[in-house]
């Protein structure tokens, strides 16, 4: 299990898209392929050069007609709608602050909600360090954090809560070898005053429930789905769905208010601040999906964000992410 | 513009920066957006659902800020008594509450565990995550426009000519048919427009409060944010433009009308 966290060099990354070249597990591509919508029927290429990337990016999947002016200028005038948008996600304070200096002591970390409060730790702890620098944590929906990246966000480093994600900023030329730093599971939750008790994930296709699930682009979204699917209840439960929520933190979040009866969030999810507010259901572990966070530098991030990955992939840090309810990365992804 | 003074010059500088500021960035995307597209995404199902409950849904709250909102605006103008400062205070505070936190406030009121939550569950009424939550979540956030000015033009309307139109013997709804309500068309006009537009682009508290689901109450602006997040960019400013261009033809169709020029 160590060997998983501190393998050096770290395991390649596991493109879900597959690579000719460098291929990922099959059966894993398959269901990426099944659940995802976006899932770009292109995307079989390397994982491109800076300059492959920008007209990499505007090759719209569903959209493959759309081709209309130039590229580069759009992506650039797209950037501050974008920011915009996901600013409503994230609140995004002082993230150009100090970058001009060459060796700044400080690292922008941007990482998928699921991961916030544990990497926050993380950062608490490198920054006692001696010189440790403090660490800039910006969380959000890791699709969300991907799009800003694309659009010119100032990042170090960067936490997602799954592969696709990934693949956008490494299809991009942005990262180098991304590393898994830790895997997760699902689990149920449902509200605590529910009539009719939810025992297991077949009792989510009972009529009459409110589900939310993340939307379909959100990592917990897509697991939830590929695992419900796999358990043979995906319409069942896609029927009683009432909302696509954005993150994982608002899945919850709708279900600690009561007004939603069920959700699908991550183990990691049922912090001390949920404990006793919401009733947590197990999902079955062999319809868990093998869910990988992947940490990965951008390129020309401050030498400090290395070193804060390396720590991050420490025995130590391992148990405190364990402690947490997160789990090793799986064998499969991380070939 | 009254171009021989100094006056009508510094203003028309003036006036041009702001309306650049205005104008240009919906040119700016109208530059960026893949046109070439249109034909093609503009057919898109889901594209037209959103499209389609996104003006439903506006219209809605629009009628509601109109139902209601014009006996409350007339109150805060004629009525006589104390706290009307405060209740108007009150009254505009929802154009001001952050984006999630008026859906949790609804919540509070119309959810589930919300104060009419079981009066409402006895009566089979069910709010939250539905279009009618959608629908209730933009007329909380958009009636205030249409309130405060409906309130503007009853305050500065000429009482006069009621009066007037009384001692000649006209009855009160006479009145209010034949005179107060056409002083008053221009300023309630212009304030449905507002509510209307306002409702259009609402955001925050309908996927709080109606949720995010396509097809029945995933908005044009929850739609584009969800493309925007799927890194689906040219394909959510092709819509956002559609939904500006739709928006833009109602406004200036409504205000041929109400005004007749």
């Amino acid at each position: 299990m160590d060997l998983l966290f501190c393998a050096n060099p770290p395991q390649p990354f596991y493109h879900p898209a597959g690579h000719p070249a460098k291929g990922g597990p099959k059966d894993a591509l398959d269901a990426w392929k099944g659940v995802n919508p976006i899932a770009p029927a292109g995307a079989r290429r390397s994982f491109g050069t800076g300059l492959d990337s920008v007209s990499d990016r505007s090759r719209r999947p569903r959209r493959p007609a759309r081709r209309g002016g130039s590229d580069i200028s759009r992506a650039s005038a797209v950037r501050g709608l974008a920011l915009l948008l996901s600013g409503f996600a994230v609140c995004a304070c002082g993230v150009d602050g100090g970058r001009a200096e060459g060796s700044r002591n400080e690292i922008d970390l941007f990482c998928a909600s699921s991961l916030r409060e544990a990497l926050q730790d993380a950062a608490g702890r490198f920054a006692e360090r001696p010189e440790g620098p403090s660490v800039r944590l910006q969380s959000a929906g890791s699709q969300v954090l991907v799009t800003q990246i694309l659009e010119g966000a100032p990042a170090d480093l960067l936490v997602t809560a799954d592969s696709v994600q990934m693949a956008r900023v490494v299809d991009a030329g942005l990262v180098e070898r991304p590393v898994p730093i830790a895997g997760g599971s699902l689990v149920i939750v449902v509200r605590l005053d529910l009539e009719e008790p939810i025992t297991s994930a077949e009792d989510l296709t009972r009529s009459g429930l409110r589900i939310i699930l993340g939307g379909p682009s959100v990592p917990v979204g897509r697991y939830a789905r590929e695992s419900l699917r796999r358990l043979g209840l995906l319409e069942g439960v896609e029927a009683n769905v009432v909302s696509n929520e954005m993150n994982v933190h608002l899945v919850l979040g709708k279900i600690l208010l009561g007004e939603a009866d069920a959700g699908i969030v991550y183990r990691s999810d049922l912090t001390a601040h949920v404990a006793g507010r919401v009733h947590p259901v197990d999902f079955p572990e062999d319809a868990q999906p093998s869910i990988t966070y992947w940490a990965a530098l951008l390129k020309g991030a401050a030498p400090a964000a290395e070193a804060f990955l390396t720590h991050l992939r420490t025995p130590e840090e391992k148990a405190h992410l364990m402690a947490r309810g997160f789990r090793p990365p799986r064998r499969a992804e991380t070939r | 513009m009254n171009g021989g003074t100094s006056f009508g010059r510094i203003f028309s500088v003036l006036g041009l920066v702001m309306l650049a500021l205005l104008v240009l960035p919906v040119l700016g995307l109208a530059l960026r957006a893949p046109w070439t597209s249109l034909a093609h995404d503009i057919v898109e199902p889901s594209v037209l659902r959103a499209l389609g409950l996104s003006l439903a849904v506006s219209s809605g709250a629009a009628a509601f800020a109109c139902l209601f909102g014009f006996p409350l605006a007339w109150i805060l103008a004629r009525g006589r008594f104390r706290g009307r400062h405060l209740l108007r205070a009150f009254v505009l505070l929802p154009m001001v509450f952050p984006p999630v936190v008026g859906g949790v406030a609804l919540f509070t009121v119309f959810g589930r565990r919300g104060i009419l939550g079981p009066v409402l569950e006895g009566l089979g009424i069910d709010l939250a995550f539905t279009p009618a939550g959608a629908v209730l979540a933009a007329a909380f956030i958009a009636s205030p426009f249409f309130i405060l000015s409906a309130e503007a033009g009853l305050a500065s309307a000429d009482r006069r000519l009621e009066g007037a139109a009384s001692t000649l013997g006209a009855s009160e709804g006479m009145i209010f048919r034949k005179v107060t309500l056409p002083a008053l068309w221009p300023s309630l006009s212009a304030g449905l427009a507002l509510t209307w537009a306002r409702a259009l682009g609402e955001f925050g508290a309908t996927i709080m409060f109606a949720g995010n689901l396509p097809g029945r109450t995933q908005t044009v602006p929850l739609a584009v944010y969800e493309m925007f997040q799927e890194g689906d960019d040219g394909g959510a400013i092709l819509l956002s433009l559609v939904l500006l261009i739709v928006s833009l033809a109602v406004l200036l169709g409504f205000r041929r009308r109400a005004f007749g020029r």
